[in-house]
C-alpha cells in the first residue's frame, strides 16, 4: 500500500490505468473473435454447394470421402472435380481453369471456413457414427451458393450439445431410444475429450 | 515442504548429532552432514520455485543495475496492452490445400505404417514407420523381428529425427582443395565428371577402393563388388571404428568360426561380465536386454520360490551393465584379462575340471602365471575374504556350481586395451570349461561379420600413404573425425589420393579433404537389407519420397556402372535402378533359401510387409540347444599378453554413450539432450574422476582439468564419478564434431585422438594419463538434482533373501514413506467405465533412456538447450532418476523412470487457480493448455517434479523440415503455459475409438504407451486398473507394488515394483 500510495503515487496510478485498459480491451477485442459465425470468404473458384447437394443430389460424402473414416472430413481431391468436370460443363471459365491445375499438377488453395484451434481434437468420424447430420453443424449447406459458417463453433457451443441442452431431437432419440421423451447428456465434457 | 522445513529448524543441531545419512543418494556429498547444513542447499529448499522466472534475465542484463524489476513489468504491461489490442482483429486466412490426385490407400489422419529396418547403427534391428499424410513421425520396434522383438533403442527412436536435420546437404557438390571452396552441381555434372575418371581408371591400374562402415547388406556389398570388378585392382574395406571385432576373431581362433556367437542371458543362471556392456553398447543391446530382463522378473513365481539369475561385473567405467550388475566391482582396464586368467587358473589347472585342458601344454604354459590368489592380490579384490576364500574363488565356485547355466561375456570399449583379443580368447576358454559353449553360448547361430579386421584397413592407410590408391570412395564413414589420432597425419595422407568421393548426408569432416561430397538419401528414403543374424534377412523400404536432391549410393554404382560401360554382371545389366538390384539379389538368394512355394512377387510382398524374413525360427531357433565347439588349445599360443599397468599410473578408459556411440547423430538435438543414464549429463562429455583420486588431485565437478596422454591433451570439464576405480578416469568418445552441423558443431570435446593404433588393433583404453587442474570451470548441465526429493526416501529395495521371506514392500519400505489410514476431506473418485494406470519394474528397468526419446518423439517434447538444462528448464515429461547406495567408492544403482504419476488426489489440481489441471472419469490428471495462465502454482507443489514450464515458444526453433517431424495428434505447446505427461491420451483415445468402431471395450494390451512400447525388458506397463484380469491390475495387486512417497497420500496411478537384488547380506 505504501508502495502505491506513497513517494512512488504517479506509478500506482499508471498501473491501475493500465490493468483497466488492459480489462476494457481485452473484453472488446477477445470475446467476440472468439467465434467466426457468419464467415463466407471469397474462394478461388466460385463452387457453389447449392448447385452440386440440391441440384445435382450428391451426397456430401462422395467429395468429403474421409468424413466417415477420419478426425478429417477432407476436400476433395482435384481428380475427384474431374471424374465428372472432364465432361461436365466444360466450357466455364472456371472449371478451365480447374481443368489446367488439374493437368499442371497445381492444387487449388481453397481459403478455409471452418477451422478450430489448434489446440482442439474433433473427430468427424465419431460424430458421423453417432447419427450427427452434417446439416447440425455446417448448416443448410444445400442452400450456400457461397460457403459459409453457419454455427458459432466455439467451446460454449460444443458443450451445450454434449450435455443435452441443445441437441437436436434425432440425436437425443439415437442415444436414448428406449425413452418417450429423450433427454439428457450425449457425450462426454471431460477436458481432454477435446484437448490433448 | 517449506513450513516442514522451518519446523525443523530449531531441532537443526540435534539433528546434526545424530545425522542419518540417506539411504538413497543422488551424490555422495549428500552423505555428509555438513551438505544439508550449506546455506546455498538450505535456500534452494526453502524457495518456492526450484527455478525462478527472471532469474535467468537478471544474469542477462546484469549491466542494468537499478529499477529492472519495475522497469521490467511496465515493458510486459505495454506490451500485453498491446497484444491484446492487436490481437484477433482479423481472421487469419487459412488455406486448404488438397491433393490434385489422392494416393488412393491413404486417409487423411490416419496414419499409414511399413515395415523396415533401422540403420542408425549396424546392428540391423527391425522397426515400424507410422507414416501421417506422407511424413514418417515415429519408429517403433517390429514385433515379429527376432533381434528387438517390438522394442527400440534410443538411438534408434530418434534416428526419425535424422531425416529432417536441417544440415543435411541438399544436393551434390564439388570441392577444391586448394581453395577449399565447395560447389554445389547437378548429378548429371557429378555423373559426367566421375564417370570420365572411372573410364581411365579402368584402363590403367584401377586401384579403387570403397570404403565402408559396418554394413550387414550382402546386396549391398555384392553391388560395390560388382561395381569395383570394373577395375584390375578393385578392393572394398569395411571398417568401423567402434566395432568389437575380436569377438569374431578370437571365435575363429578359439573355434574356427569367425562370427560373433548367440549369447543367451535368458538361459544363463549366472552371467559374470568382464566389461561387456551387453546392457548398452555390445554386440545387440536391444535384443540382450530383453532376454537378461526374462529372469528378472518376478511376477508369477512364488515369493518364498523366487529366482533371479545373478549378474556380476568387472569394469573400469560405471556403464548400464554395471549399474544393473547384482555385484559389481571397478577394476582398471586390462584387469579384466587377469581376472579371466585367474579364474581359468583355478578352474583348469588346480580343480582339474577338464582333465582335457588341465593336461595341455599351451594351457599350463599359459594359465600357471596367473594363480588366483595372486590375481586377487595384485588387484586389491582380495577384500571380503571370508571362509569360503576370497571373492574371485567364490565367483569361480558359482560359475562351476551353474555350469551350463552360466555365462561369461567381455570387452566392450573401457576394456579395449591391447589385450582385448586374449580377454575374448579366455573367455572363450571360460565359457568351455563351465560346458556354456552351446549352451548359454551359441556359435551355430550368430551375428554375421560385417566388418573387415583391422589389419585390412591399416593396409589400406598404408597403400594410401605409399600412393598406390587412385580412387577412394567412403560410404557413410568418417575417418577424418574418428581415427586421425590413431593415424598421424591422415589428413595429409589422404591428400595423396588423386580423387575422394564421400558419399554421406552432410559435408562431414572427411567431406572436408574429399572432391566429391555426394548426398545419400536417410534411410528412410532407400531401399535397402540387413543380414543382421544368421538366417535373419530384414529388409528396408522408403517410406517418404526423397526431400532432397539426393541419391541412393547404390543407385549412382549402377549409373556410373551403365553410363561408363563397364563389363557387367548380369545381376547389373538385369537391373534398371538399386530397387530392382536388390529384389533380384532376393529373388537368387533368399527366396530359394526360405524354399518358398509361392511366386516371388507373392514372397516379396509378404516379406515387405513383415519387414524381416526369420529363416532361424522354423529350424527352433533359441528353442532347442546348439551343438558345442570344441575349444582350439593352440589359440593360446599365438596369444601376445603384454605387461601389466603400472600399479601408480592412472589410466583412461573410453566408452561410447548411449546417446552419441561414435558421434554420427550428433547433430540430433534429442540425442544432444538426453540425459546420460548415469550422470545425468546433457549436451557435453567430461572426464569421470572417482571421487578418491577427485580428492588426491583436489578438482571438483566443473573444474576444467587437461587431460595428457603421451603427446595427445585435451581440457575436459570433471564430473565426480561414484564407482569409479580410483586410478581409472573415463571419457565419452563422439563429442567435440567439427562439421556436423549448426547443433553437433563444438558440443562437448574430441577424445578420438587418445585412440592408439598398436599392433592389429585399436586401443582405446588402458592409456597411462597425467591430469592438470587448470583453474578454469565450466558448467556442465546436468539434470541430477533437478528433482531431487530431499531426502524422502522414494526407492524401495532389498535383496533375494528378504524377498523370499518376506515380499511385501509394505513390510520394507522406509517407516517415514508408509501411509497410515487417514480420513480424507475430498470425494473419492468415480471411475465408471476405465482406470487408467501403470506399472513400473524397477527390477527389470535397466535406465536405457529409450522411453525418454520415444514419449519425446511422440508428444512433441522441445528441445531447449545447453543454457536451459543448466537452470533446469528441459521439457522431458518422462526422466530417468538414478540413485546410488551403498559407499561411493561401490555403490549399488537403481534407476527410476519418473513421470506424472496422475495421482486420486493430485496436489497440483488443488492449486490451479483456473482449474487447468482437472481429475477426469478416467483416472488421468490431464492439463488443459487453453486454459493454463502459467502461474506454475502446479508445478511448485508437485512432489515429483515432473511438470514442465514453456519460458519460451521452443517450436520455433523447429525451422524448415524440422517442423514435419511433429505429430499432428498432440497439441504443440507454446509460451506460458504448463505441460507434462498425458498417459499418451492420443494413444487411448485412438484405441476406444476404435474399440467403439467393434462395438467393445478396449481389451488389455491393445495399445500400449510410447514409453510402454519401445521398453526392450517391458519394464513399464500400461492399461485398465478397473479390469482385474489385466496385467496392470495384477501387478499393482503384487506384494512388490508400492507407490512413490505414499505417505503424502496424493495416490498416484503409477506402482513401481520393488527393485530386488540377487547378492548376499
Amino acid at each position: 500500500m505504501v508502495f502505491i500510495f506513497g513517494a512512488q503515487k504517479k506509478f500506482g496510478i499508471t498501473l491501475l490505468i493500465s490493468a483497466a485498459l488492459f480489462v476494457i480491451v481485452g473484453i472488446i477485442k477477445v470475446f467476440p473473435s472468439a467465434s467466426h459465425q457468419g464467415y463466407a470468404p471469397e474462394q478461388p473458384i466460385p463452387f457453389s454447394h447449392k448447385r452440386h447437394v440440391a441440384e445435382q443430389k450428391i451426397p456430401c460424402l462422395y467429395c468429403h470421402s474421409e468424413a466417415e473414416k477420419s478426425r478429417h472430413a477432407g476436400v476433395p481431391a482435384l481428380n475427384v472435380c474431374m471424374n465428372c468436370h472432364s465432361v461436365v460443363k466444360v466450357d466455364s471459365p472456371y472449371i478451365q481453369k480447374l481443368k489446367k491445375a488439374f493437368s499442371e499438377g497445381k492444387p487449388i488453395e481453397w481459403v478455409r471456413v471452418h477451422e478450430l484451434p489448434d489446440h482442439v481434437y474433433f473427430s468427424h468420424k465419431r460424430h458421423l457414427a453417432k447419427g450427427v447430420a452434417c446439416e447440425t453443424c455446417h448448416g443448410n449447406v444445400q442452400a450456400m451458393v457461397q460457403i459459409e459458417q453457419k454455427e458459432a463453433m466455439t467451446m460454449g457451443w460444443c458443450m451445450e450439445c454434449h450435455r443435452g441442452q441443445t441437441t437436436p431431437q434425432y440425436v437425443l432419440k439415437n442415444i436414448y431410444p428406449k425413452q418417450k421423451a429423450p433427454h439428457g447428456p450425449v457425450a462426454p465434457v471431460s477436458c481432454n475429450t477435446c484437448h490433448n | 515442504m517449506d513450513h516442514h522445513q522451518q519446523n525443523e529448524e530449531p531441532q537443526k543441531n540435534d539433528e546434526l548429532k545424530g545425522f542419518v545419512p540417506p539411504r538413497h543418494w543422488i551424490g555422495p556429498e549428500e552423505l555428509d552432514a555438513s551438505y544439508w547444513q550449506n546455506p546455498q542447499v538450505q535456500e534452494k529448499r526453502g524457495q518456492e520455485f526450484f527455478e525462478k522466472p527472471l532469474e535467468w534475465m537478471d544474469q542477462k542484463l546484469k549491466s542494468d543495475q537499478t529499477g529492472l524489476a519495475r522497469r521490467e513489468f511496465l515493458t510486459l504491461m505495454g506490451a500485453s496492452i498491446a497484444m491484446a489490442s492487436l490481437s484477433c482483429t482479423r481472421r487469419p486466412v487459412h488455406k486448404i490445400i488438397p491433393y490434385v490426385v489422392k494416393p488412393e490407400q491413404m486417409t487423411l489422419g490416419v496414419p499409414s505404417w511399413y515395415a523396415s529396418t533401422c540403420q542408425e547403427c549396424s546392428t540391423g534391428c527391425g522397426v515400424l514407420v507410422k507414416t501421417r499424410e506422407g511424413r514418417p513421425i515415429k519408429l517403433e520396434g517390429n514385433p515379429d523381428h527376432p533381434l528387438n522383438q517390438g522394442a527400440l533403442c534410443a538411438r534408434g527412436q530418434a534416428s526419425v529425427l535424422n531425416l529432417y536435420d536441417l544440415d543435411r546437404l541438399k544436393a551434390p557438390v564439388i570441392r577444391s582443395r586448394k581453395e577449399h571452396t565447395q560447389n554445389e552441381v547437378s548429378w548429371s555434372e557429378v555423373d559426367a565428371n566421375l564417370v570420365k575418371q572411372f573410364k581411365g581408371l579402368a584402363s590403367g591400374l584401377g586401384r579403387v577402393r570403397v570404403l565402408t562402415s559396418g554394413i550387414r547388406s550382402e546386396s549391398t556389398q555384392r553391388l560395390i563388388d560388382d561395381f569395383l570388378n570394373s577395375f584390375r585392382d578393385g578392393k572394398r574395406v569395411d571398417f568401423e571404428p567402434l566395432a568389437l571385432t575380436e569377438i569374431a576373431e578370437s571365435q575363429e581362433l578359439s573355434y574356427g568360426n569367425a562370427l560373433t556367437p548367440l549369447y543367451r542371458f535368458d538361459q544363463a543362471n549366472l552371467i559374470l561380465s568382464l566389461g561387456a556392456d551387453f546392457l548398452g553398447n555390445w554386440v545387440s543391446p536391444v535384443e540382450h536386454a530383453q532376454a537378461w530382463s526374462k529372469r528378472r522378473k518376478l511376477q508369477g513365481q512364488k515369493p518364498a520360490q523366487a529366482q533371479l539369475s545373478k549378474l556380476i561385473c568387472f569394469e573400469p567405467t560405471l556403464t548400464l551393465t554395471g549399474s544393473n550388475a547384482d555385484e559389481r566391482y571397478p577394476v582398471r582396464p586390462g584387469d579384466e584379462l587377469k581376472i579371466a586368467l585367474g579364474l581359468a587358473h583355478l578352474l583348469i589347472l588346480k580343480q582339474k575340471r577338464s582333465v582335457e585342458l588341465a593336461n595341455d601344454p599351451f594351457v599350463i604354459s599359459l594359465l600357471s602365471q596367473y594363480p588366483l590368489e595372486r590375481v586377487a592380490l595384485e588387484l586389491g579384490l582380495d577384500h571380503g575374504l571370508s571362509e569360503g576364500g576370497s571373492l574371485l574363488f567364490r565367483i569361480a565356485v558359482d560359475l562351476w556350481n551353474n555350469r551350463g547355466k552360466s555365462l561369461v561375456v567381455s570387452g566392450s570399449l573401457p576394456s579395449k586395451t591391447q589385450d582385448s583379443l586374449a580377454l575374448q580368447v579366455i573367455t572363450n576358454l571360460l565359457n568351455s570349461v563351465l560346458g556354456n559353449e552351446g549352451s548359454t553360448v551359441d556359435g551355430m547361430l550368430g551375428y554375421t561379420p560385417s566388418h573387415s579386421r583391422f589389419a585390412e584397413f591399416s593396409q589400406l592407410i598404408q597403400e594410401m600413404k605409399d600412393g598406390k590408391v587412385d580412387a577412394l570412395i567412403l560410404y557413410r564413414t568418417n575417418p577424418l573425425y574418428s581415427l586421425a589420432g590413431a593415424f598421424p597425419g591422415l589428413a595429409e595422407i589422404f591428400q595423396k589420393v588423386p580423387l575422394i568421393i564421400s558419399v554421406s548426408d552432410r559435408v562431414d569432416e572427411t567431406g572436408l579433404v574429399s572432391d566429391y561430397v555426394l548426398p545419400d538419401h536417410h534411410y528412410l528414403e532407400n531401399w535397402g537389407d540387413s543380414n543382421p543374424r544368421k538366417k535373419v534377412y530384414s529388409l528396408q523400404q522408403p517410406t517418404i519420397a526423397p526431400i532432397h536432391s539426393t541419391r541412393a549410393f547404390q543407385d549412382s554404382l549402377l549409373v556410373w556402372m551403365k553410363q561408363g560401360q563397364f563389363k557387367q554382371s548380369t545381376m547389373v545389366s538385369n537391373a534398371g535402378d538399386w530397387h530392382e538390384y536388390l529384389k533380384n539379389h532376393w529373388k537368387e538368394t533368399y527366396y530359394k533359401e526360405a524354399g518358398s512355394s509361392g511366386s516371388f512377387e507373392q514372397f516379396w510382398e509378404a516379406t515387405l510387409r513383415a519387414g524381416v524374413l526369420n529363416l532361424a525360427s522354423s529350424q527352433g531357433n533359441l528353442g532347442a540347444l546348439p551343438g558345442s565347439r570344441s575349444f582350439k588349445t593352440d589359440s593360446l599360443k599365438k596369444l601376445m599378453i603384454s605387461g601389466g599397468l603400472n600399479s601408480k599410473d592412472v589410466s583412461l578408459a573410453l566408452y561410447a554413450k548411449i546417446s552419441m556411440y561414435d558421434g554420427r547423430s550428433a547433430n540430433n538435438p534429442w540425442l544432444q539432450e538426453m540425459p546420460d543414464p548415469i550422470s545425468t549429463v546433457t549436451w557435453d562429455n567430461y572426464l569421470n574422476i572417482s571421487p578418491a583420486l577427485a580428492k588426491t588431485l583436489g578438482v571438483k565437478g566443473d573444474d576444467v582439468v587437461e587431460l595428457r596422454a603421451g603427446e595427445v591433451k585435451a581440457e575436459l570439464p570433471v564430473y565426480i564419478q561414484p564407482g569409479l576405480h580410483s586410478q581409472v578416469v573415463s571419457v565419452a568418445l563422439g563429442y567435440g564434431r567439427q562439421s556436423v552441423g549448426k547443433i553437433g558443431n563444438q558440443a562437448g570435446i574430441n577424445v578420438f585422438p587418445f585412440i592408439q593404433s598398436k599392433g592389429q588393433h585399436l586401443v582405446f583404453s588402458g592409456q597411462p594419463v597425467q591430469i592438470r587442474k587448470t583453474g578454469k570451470f565450466y558448467k556442465l548441465a546436468a539434470t541430477q538434482w533437478h528433482g531431487a526429493t530431499e531426502n524422502r526416501p522414494i526407492i524401495n529395495d532389498i535383496i533375494l533373501s528378504q524377498y523370499r521371506k518376506n515380499p511385501s514392500a509394505e513390510k520394507h519400505t522406509d517407516p517415514h514413506l508408509r501411509l497410515e489410514a487417514v480420513p480424507s476431506i475430498w470425494p473419492a473418485h468415480e471411475y465408471k467405465s476405465y482406470r487408467w494406470g501403470m506399472a513400473i519394474d524397477l527390477n527389470s528397468c535397466t535406465g536405457c533412456g529409450a522411453c525418454v526419446i520415444a514419449c519425446q518423439a511422440e508428444n512433441n517434447v522441445p528441445v531447449v538447450g545447453r543454457e536451459q538444462v543448466r537452470v533446469s528448464r528441459q521439457m522431458h515429461w518422462l526422466r530417468i532418476d538414478r540413485y546410488y547406495s551403498g559407499s561411493p567408492a561401490h555403490p549399488d544403482v537403481v534407476f527410476q523412470p519418473m513421470l506424472c504419476q496422475h495421482c486420486e488426489n493430485a496436489p497440483c489440481e488443488t492449486v490451479c487457480p483456473v482449474l487447468a489441471t482437472v481429475h477426469d472419469d478416467e483416472g488421468l490428471n490431464v492439463q488443459i493448455y487453453n486454459r493454463c495462465v502459467g502461474t506454475r502454482y502446479c508445478q511448485n507443489n508437485c512432489p515429483y517434479k515432473v511438470r514442465r514450464f514453456n519460458f519460451f515458444d521452443h517450436w520455433k526453433s523447429y525451422e524448415g523440415t524440422m517442423s514435419l517431424a511433429w505429430n499432428p495428434d498432440v497439441t504443440v505447446r507454446t509460451r506460458g503455459i504448463m505441460e507434462k505427461c498425458t498417459f499418451c491420451v492420443q494413444r487411448i483415445r485412438d484405441a476406444k475409438d476404435k474399440a467403439k468402431d467393434a462395438g467393445e471395450k478396449v481389451k488389455d494390451g491393445q495399445f500400449k504407451t510410447a514409453c510402454q512400447q519401445t521398453c526392450p525388458t517391458e519394464a513399464i506397463v500400461f492399461g485398465d486398473m478397473n479390469d482385474p484380469n489385466s496385467r496392470v491390475f495384477r501387478l499393482k495387486e503384487s506384494p512388490q507394488a508400492f507407490r512413490v512417497l505414499e505417505v503424502l497420500n496424493a495416490k498416484p496411478s503409477i506402482s513401481y515394483m520393488t527393485k530386488v537384488r540377487n547378492k548376499g547380506d
